[in-house]
C-alpha cells in the first residue's frame, strides 16, 4: 500500500544527479549554490541529492587516497605488541606479548643470564615527556625492589627500549582477581584470604612510604598457589607527576596532588579526593581495598555510571548499596567495609594493620561456622578459579576527559566538582535533566539551522534530534521521558531518544521559556511581553497564571522554573527600563495569587533542590544566592559559581542550565551569536566584511549607500544600542546611549534622522549627525493599556512624515502592521489578520507595501496597496520572510525558509494592478538566526539590488568547551578557572 | 618461490575457477601486510614518507605480477585481483572486529574509551558496506573504487581494466567518493529505504 504521508517522490534520477553534480564542480566553488539551485529548481528531491554530495567536497581530498593495503597495514602496525616479540634486549629475548593498553605493552621475555623468565612492561610516552619522571620513577623502583614481600609483585630493574621506559618484573602466572570477579561474588573465606594478603601487602609498602594509588582486581594476581601478589606499586602516582614521597614517620600526611588537576586512575576504584582532583594518601589506598573487598562479597561493581563523568559522581555523592552483602557477612567485616568507604578520609580507616586485624578476627569465626577457613589457608583444595591465564595486567591509567579543578572541602565531606566537555559548535540554550545526567541543548547545525541535541553529561559526543528545526529553550518533563522546546511559534515535545516531536500549545514565535512540574503542568511564556501561562502536558487547559500578578510598569514575566511541588516556580519580572528597579526574579505559584521578590537580577533563574538559586549578575557571572522557599527571602552570600557565562542582553537570559540536583552546565563563552556584516553580489559570491564581528542585527543601508545602521549587543554592558559604520572608511559611531534597550534601527529617505525601537518608551528617532536627544515618535499608548507593547519601526513613508511599525501588544492580538504620523500618538490600523505580520517595507513610489506574514500557517511575503491596505498579492512561493525592495521597485527580495536569498520580477501599474513573476533563488545566505524579538532584518539591499549586506553567522573558534560543575551547591569552589584536556 | 604458488598463479588459478587456490592466496596477503606493518611500525622517524609510497606499490607488484600475465588475459585479472584484495582485506578487518566488539552492543571499558581518539580512515568494514550500496546505483564506479583502492591500479591500468576513458575514470573516482562519503555519514536521503 502506498503510503501517502511519504514525503519524497521516487528517488531522483540517478544519471541526473551524476551530470548536475559534475557541471556544478566544474565551476567555481562560490558559482556553485547557485548553479545547483537552478539547475534543480523545481525538484527539491534531486535538489537534496545533489546538495548532500557536494556538501562532501571538503572531505574528499584525503579520502582513500592511501590504498587498501596500506591502510591495513597501518592498523595492524598500530596494534600494540607487535614490536618487540623475536627482539633481544639485553639479558632478555622477549617471546611473546602478554597484554597492551592506555598504559603500555607488556611482554613475556626470558632472561637468558639467570634462566628465568621474566615480564617486561614497556612504558607509555607519558613517562619520558617531564624528565623528572624518569627519575622518581627509578627511586620508585628502587624502593620497590628492595621492599621484597611475598604478596607485592617484584621488581628486577628499568631498562631502555627504543627510547621507553621499561620495567622488568616478576612474572606472576596465574589470573588477575578481574578475571575472577567476572564469574560472580567469591565464598566468604576465599575473599577474606586474599583481603587478608591485600592489606598485608598495603601495610608493608606504605610502611615505606610507596602508595599504590590505583589498587583494582585487575591490579592484583591470584597465583595457581592460591597467593595474591599486587602489581604495578607506585606506577600510578609517578604517571599523576605526583610526589609520593615523604618521611614514613609522617605518612599519613603524604599526598599524592596532581598538579595538573588531571584525574589518572580508574574511576571505579578512585577515592573522593583523587575523584575530586585531590592528593591521594595511604587512605586513598584503602579506599581502593573497601572497594575491591565489597565487590569480591557482592560480585558487583560498587560503582557505576555511563561515563566517567556519572562514575566520578557516583564516587563522591552516592554510598554503596550495603544491602547487597551476603547475609552471612561477619560484623567486623561490615564494620571493616563501612570504615574503609568513608568519603571523608579524616574520618576512614588509619592504616593498612587495622584492617588486617579486623580480617584476622573476622576469619576465626567464618572457620567455625564453615570449616572452610583450614582448607582455604592450607591451599589443599584448590577452588575453580585458579586458572592460568594471562600473567600479569596493566595498569589502566585513566585521563579524564576534562581537568578537574580540585575544590577546597569546608566541611570535608562533599565536593563540587568542575570540568569541560568539548562540544563541536556553540551551543546556546540548554536544560538539564532533574537527575542531572542528561543534557539537552541547541547548537546550529552545518547549515546554521538550530537544531536540539541530547547528550548524556560528560560523554563526548552529541544527538541531534531531527524535527527539532529553529528549537528554542529547551526543558525536561520531571519524569525525564520529553524535552520541551518552542519552534515555529509552537510549544512542542519530543523524546530524547527521537521521533516525531508533537505539538502541545500554540504560543508566539517571541515566547521566553518554560518549564514542566512535577503535577504534569507546563508553565510557559507565550510571548516576550505580558505575564506567563499554564497548560496541561496533554496540551488542554491554556490560561494566563500571572496575569493578576503582573503589574503596571512591568512588562515581561519569562523564564519560569518549577520547585520541586510542582506548584511554586520561580521567574524573571522585567521593567526593560534599566532604571526600573524591580527587575529581577521572583517566586510564585498555579495560583497566581502570589508573588515575592528574590532578588534584583536581570537574568533568567535556575534552581536546585534545597532553595539554590542560579543567575547571571551584572558583572556577567553565574552566581548562587540560597532562599527560602516558602516566603522568597533570600539568605546568606551571593556566591560566585563560574566567573564567565554567555549572557544575552537583548533577551536577559544567560547561557547555563541548573538541576534540581545541584548539577550545573555553564557555556563560559560570551560571545554567542556573533555575525559580521558581510558583502554579496547576486551569485553569491563573498565580497567583503563591514566592520567587526559582534552581536548585532538589523543592518540597514542609508538612503546614499554609503553607511549602515545596526543594532549591537554589548554582553559586558548587558545592553543593546545602535550604532552606524561609516562604509567609506569602516568606522563606528554608536548613536543611542541610554541605558535602554534600542534596535532595529531604520533611516528616514533623506538620511538626516534613524527611527529605532526603544524597550521602554517606543519608537524613537533621532537625528543621525548625533546631535540631539531622542524623541518619541511613536509611543507606547498610555502604561496602563500597554503592558508588553511593542512598536518597531519597520520603514518611512516617502516624504518622512510617517513610520510604518510593526505592534505587539499584550493579550491575543497579533503582530500588526500600523502607520504614525511622527508626533501624533495614535496610530492608524493599517494591517491586521488572523496572523502575524511583520517587517512592512514601503515600494519606492509609495504604492505599495510588502509584508511578511503567517497567517497561511506558514510565513510568506505579500503585497498590499499604500497607505491604505487593498487587495492582497502573494510573492513568494514555498514560504518567505523579510521581504526588501529594490530602489527601481522591480524587484522584490525575501530570504526562503532554507535562508536562501530570493529575487522576485514584479511590475505595478498605475491603477490597483500589481504582478510578480517567479521567485529566483539567488544564493544561501549565511545568516545567523533570530534570537531577540527585536530581530527583524538579516540584511538589506543596495539601490541597483546587486549586493546585499549580509549579516552572516560566524562560528567561534575555537568553540569554547561546556564547564560541568557537580554538586554546586556543595561547598565554594576554590579555583575558577577550567582547563580542557582533550582525550 | 614456486611459480605455482605465487599470488599471481594463485589468482589466475583462482580466475578459473580453482576455489583452493583463493585460500593458499590469504597467507600470502596476510604476509606482506605484515611486512609493510613492520614498516609503519618505525614510521615515527622522519623522512620516511616517499619511501613508504615505494614500500606500498611493491608490496602490490609482489602480490599482482601484472607481466606474468598475457595481454588478453590483464582487465580480468585486474578485475579479479582487485575482488581478491577486497575479499582478503575486509574480511581480516572483520575478524578483528568481530573478536573486539563480542558481537553485542559496542560497550567499551571506561579505560579504553578515554585513551582512544577519532579513526583517521573509515574502517574497511563500513566501507565495504557502501561500497555494496553504491553497486545498486553506479555499478562501475563500485568497480572503479575496487580496481584503485583495493587493487591499487593506477587511472591508467583502471581504464585499461574497464574499457573507458582514463578521463571517465577520474570523474568515476570523484563522483563515487563524494557518494561513499555520504554513505559512510549517513546522510544519504533514502538510505533507510534498501
Amino acid at each position: 500500500m502506498r503510503n501517502d504521508s511519504e514525503p519524497r517522490g521516487e528517488p531522483p534520477d540517478a544519471e541526473r544527479v551524476e551530470q548536475i553534480c559534475h557541471a556544478a564542480l566544474a565551476r567555481d566553488t562560490i558559482a556553485r549554490d547557485a548553479f545547483v539551485a537552478e539547475a534543480c529548481a523545481g525538484d527539491e528531491g534531486l535538489r537534496y541529492e545533489v546538495e548532500s554530495l557536494l556538501r562532501q567536497l571538503s572531505d574528499a581530498d584525503g579520502f582513500l587516497s592511501d590504498p587498501a593495503l596500506s591502510v591495513a597495514a597501518k592498523r595492524l602496525a598500530d596494534r600494540p605488541g607487535h614490536r618487540l616479540i623475536g627482539r633481544q634486549l639485553g639479558v632478555y629475548h622477549v617471546e611473546s606479548l602478554l597484554g597492551a593498553g592506555g598504559m603500555g605493552e607488556v611482554y613475556r621475555a626470558r632472561d637468558t643470564a639467570l634462566g628465568r623468565d621474566v615480564a617486561i612492561k614497556v612504558l607509555p610516552r607519558l613517562f619520558v615527556t617531564e624528565p623528572n619522571r624518569i627519575a622518581r620513577l627509578k627511586r620508585e623502583a628502587r624502593v620497590l625492589a628492595s621492599l621484597s614481600h611475598p604478596h607485592i609483585g617484584a621488581i628486577y630493574g628499568l631498562e631502555d627500549v627504543d627510547g621507553l621506559p621499561a620495567l622488568v618484573l616478576e612474572l606472576v602466572e596465574g589470573a588477575t582477581l578481574a578475571e575472577r570477579l567476572k564469574k560472580g561474588p567469591l565464598p566468604m573465606a576465599d575473599a577474606l584470604t586474599i583481603a587478608r594478603q591485600l592489606a598485608d601487602a598495603l601495610e608493608a609498602a606504605h610502611e615505606r612510604g610507596v602508595v599504590h594509588c590505583d589498587l583494582k582486581p585487575a591490579n592484583i594476581m591470584l597465583t595457581p598457589a592460591g597467593a595474591v601478589r599486587v602489581l604495578d606499586f607506585g606506577l600510578a602516582s609517578v604517571a599523576a607527576g605526583s610526589d609520593a614521597r615523604g618521611d614514613p614517620a609522617q605518612s599519613a600526611q603524604m599526598t599524592t596532588g596532581s598538579r595538573d588537576g588531571t584525574i589518572r586512575g580508574t574511576p571505579a576504584y578512585m577515592s573522593p579526593e583523587q575523584a575530586a582532583g585531590g592528593g591521594a594518601d595511604r587512605r586513598s589506598d584503602l579506599w581502593a581495598f573497601g572497594v575491591v573487598l565489597l565487590e569480591m562479597l557482592t560480585g558487583r561493581s560498587v560503582f557505576a555510571g555511563d561515563t566517567p563523568a556519572q562514575l566520578l559522581a557516583a564516587v563522591l555523592n552516592h554510598d554503596p548499596d550495603w544491602t547487597k552483602l551476603p547475609a552471612v557477612t561477619p560484623v567486623p567485616v561490615r564494620r571493616l567495609l563501612q570504615r574503609c568507604l568513608q568519603k571523608d578520609r579524616k574520618r576512614r580507616l588509619e592504616s593498612a594493620a587495622d584492617a588486617r586485624l579486623e580480617i584476622d578476627d573476622a576469619l576465626t569465626p567464618v572457620a567455625d561456622e564453615a570449616g572452610a577457613a583450614g582448607a582455604v589457608a592450607s591451599g589443599r583444595q584448590r577452588p575453580a578459579w585458579r586458572m592460568a591465564g594471562l600473567a600479569t595486567a596493566l595498569l589502566a591509567i585513566v585521563v579524564v576527559a576534562g581537568a578537574v579543578a580540585v575544590l577546597n572541602t569546608r566541611q570535608g565531606t562533599l565536593f563540587s566538582q568542575h570540568f569541560a566537555i568539548p562540544v563541536s559548535g556553540e551551543v546556546s540554550q540548554m536544560a538539564l535533566s532533574s537527575d542531572g545526567r542528561f543534557l539537552a541543548f541547541v547548537m546550529p547545525d552545518d547549515s546554521g539551522q538550530h537544531m536540539l541535541h541530547v547528550q548524556p553529561v560528560g560523554a563526548p559526543r552529541a544527538t541531534v534530534l531531527t524535527g527539532t528545526d529553529g528549537a528554542r529553550f529547551p526543558f525536561w518533563s520531571p519524569d525525564n521521558a520529553y524535552v520541551g522546546f518552542f519552534a515555529g511559534g509552537k510549544l512542542m515535545k519530543v523524546r530524547p531518544s527521537g521521533g516525531a516531536a508533537q505539538v502541545i500549545v500554540d504560543v508566539t514565535p517571541s515566547a521566553r521559556g518554560a518549564s514542566w512540574g512535577s503535577k504534569n503542568v507546563i508553565v510557559y511564556s507565550q510571548r516576550a511581553g505580558g505575564p506567563l501561562w499554564r497548560v496541561n502536558a496533554d496540551g488542554t487547559g491554556a490560561a494566563a497564571v500571572t496575569d493578576t500578578v503582573l503589574t503596571p510598569d512591568e512588562q515581561s514575566h519569562r523564564w519560569p522554573v518549577f520547585l520541586p511541588d510542582g506548584d511554586h516556580f520561580v521567574f524573571w519580572g522585567g521593567h526593560f527600563t534599566k532604571d526600573g528597579e524591580r527587575s529581577g526574579i521572583y517566586l510564585s505559584s498555579l495560583s497566581g495569587r502570589e508573588k515575592a521578590f528574590i532578588v534584583a537580577a536581570w537574568s533568567n533563574p535556575g534552581f536546585a533542590r534545597g532553595g539554590s538559586l542560579f543567575f547571571v549578575d551584572e558583572r556577567g557571572q553565574l552566581v548562587m544566592q540560597a532562599f527560602d522557599t516558602n516566603s522568597g527571602r533570600p539568605s546568606g552570600d551571593v556566591r560566585v559559581i563560574a566567573a564567565a557565562v554567555g549572557f544575552q542582553p537583548a533577551l536577559y537570559w544567560g547561557s547555563f542550565a541548573v538541576s534540581a540536583s545541584g548539577t550545573v552546565v555553564a557555556n563560559p563563552s560570551t560571545a554567542l551569536h556573533q555575525s559580521v556584516l558581510t558583502w554579496y553580489d547576486r551569485g553569491g559570491n563573498e565580497l567583503g566584511t563591514v566592520g567587526r564581528p559582534a552581536i548585532m542585527f538589523n543592518p540597514s543601508l542609508s538612503p546614499d549607500g554609503q553607511r549602515v545602521a545596526v543594532d549591537i549587543s554589548d554582553p559586558k554592558a548587558a545592553n543593546v544600542d545602535v550604532w552606524v559604520i561609516d562604509l567609506k572608511d569602516n568606522t563606528t559611531a554608536r548613536l543611542t546611549f541610554d541605558a535602554d534597550e534600542e534596535a532595529t534601527p531604520v533611516w528616514s529617505p533623506d538620511g538626516g534622522r534613524i527611527a529605532y525601537q526603544s524597550a521602554s518608551t517606543g519608537t524613537k528617532v533621532k537625528e543621525t549627525s548625533g546631535l540631539g536627544e531622542g524623541r518619541i515618535a511613536a509611543q507606547r499608548p498610555s502604561v496602563s493599556l500597554s503592558i508588553g507593547n511593542n512598536n518597531f519601526p519597520n520603514a518611512w513613508s516617502r516624504d518622512g512624515a510617517s513610520l510604518v511599525t510593526t505592534v505587539e501588544s499584550v493579550g491575543r492580538e497579533n503582530a500588526h502592521l500600523a502607520l504614525f504620523r511622527i508626533g501624533d500618538p495614535r496610530p492608524t490600523k493599517l494591517l491586521v489578520t488572523s496572523g502575524h505580520q511583520t517587517n512592512g517595507q514601503i515600494s519606492p513610489d509609495g504604492n505599495w507595501l510588502a509584508y511578511a506574514s503567517d497567517e497561511s500557517g506558514e510565513s510568506a511575503i505579500y503585497v498590499t496597496t499604500f497607505p491604505r491596505a487593498a487587495g492582497k498579492w502573494q510573492v513568494s512561493a514555498g514560504g518567505g520572510a523579510e521581504p526588501r525592495w529594490s530602489a527601481d521597485g522591480s524587484e522584490i527580495f525575501y530570504l526562503d525558509p532554507e535562508r536562501t536569498l530570493t529575487a522576485v520580477a514584479v511590475r505595478t501599474g498605475t491603477a490597483v494592478t500589481f504582478s510578480s513573476g517567479p521567485p529566483r533563488p539567488l544564493f544561501r545566505a549565511p545568516v545567523r538566526p533570530p534570537i531577540s524579538n527585536t530581530d527583524f532584518f538579516s540584511y538589506d539591499v543596495t539601490k541597483d539590488g546587486r549586493r546585499f549586506i549580509v549579516n552572516r553567522y560566524v562560528r567561534p573558534s575555537p568553540v569554547a568547551p561546556l564547564n560541568i560543575i557537580l554538586n554546586a551547591t556543595a561547598t565554594e569552589p576554590s579555583y575558577s578557572s577550567f582547563r580542557l584536556i582533550a582525550p | 618461490m614456486k611459480p605455482a604458488d605465487s599470488p599471481t598463479a594463485l589468482l589466475l588459478a583462482w580466475g578459473r575457477g580453482e576455489a583452493d587456490a583463493f585460500d593458499r592466496l590469504v597467507p600470502l596477503v596476510h604476509e606482506e601486510l605484515r611486512r609493510l606493518a613492520l614498516h609503519y611500525m618505525s614510521r615515527e622517524r622522519p623522512g620516511h614518507t616517499l619511501q613508504a609510497t615505494a614500500l606500498v606499490n611493491e608490496a602490490y607488484l609482489r602480490l599482482i605480477e601484472i607481466d606474468q600475465v598475457r595481454w588478453q588475459n590483464r582487465a580480468h585479472f585486474f578485475a579479479m585481483s582487485a575482488r581478491a584484495m577486497r575479499r582478503i582485506l575486509v574480511d581480516s578487518a572483520r575478524a578483528k572486529g568481530s573478536e573486539k566488539r563480542g558481537g553485542g552492543i559496542p560497550r567499551v571499558a571506561l579505560d579504553d574509551a578515554l585513551l582512544v581518539g577519532p579513526m583517521a580512515d573509515p574502517s574497511l568494514v563500513a566501507l565495504d558496506d557502501a561500497l555494496l550500496a553504491l553497486e545498486a546505483f553506479h555499478p562501475r564506479k563500485s568497480q572503479v573504487v575496487e580496481l584503485r583502492y583495493f587493487g591499487g591500479l593506477s587511472i591508467e591500468e583502471t581504464s585499461q581494466a574497464l574499457h573507458i576513458s582514463p578521463d571517465t575514470v577520474k570523474r568515476d573516482w570523484q563522483f563515487a567518493k563524494l557518494w561513499l562519503l555520504r554513505e559512510l555519514s549517513g546522510e544519504r536521503p533514502d538510505a533507510q529505504r534498501l
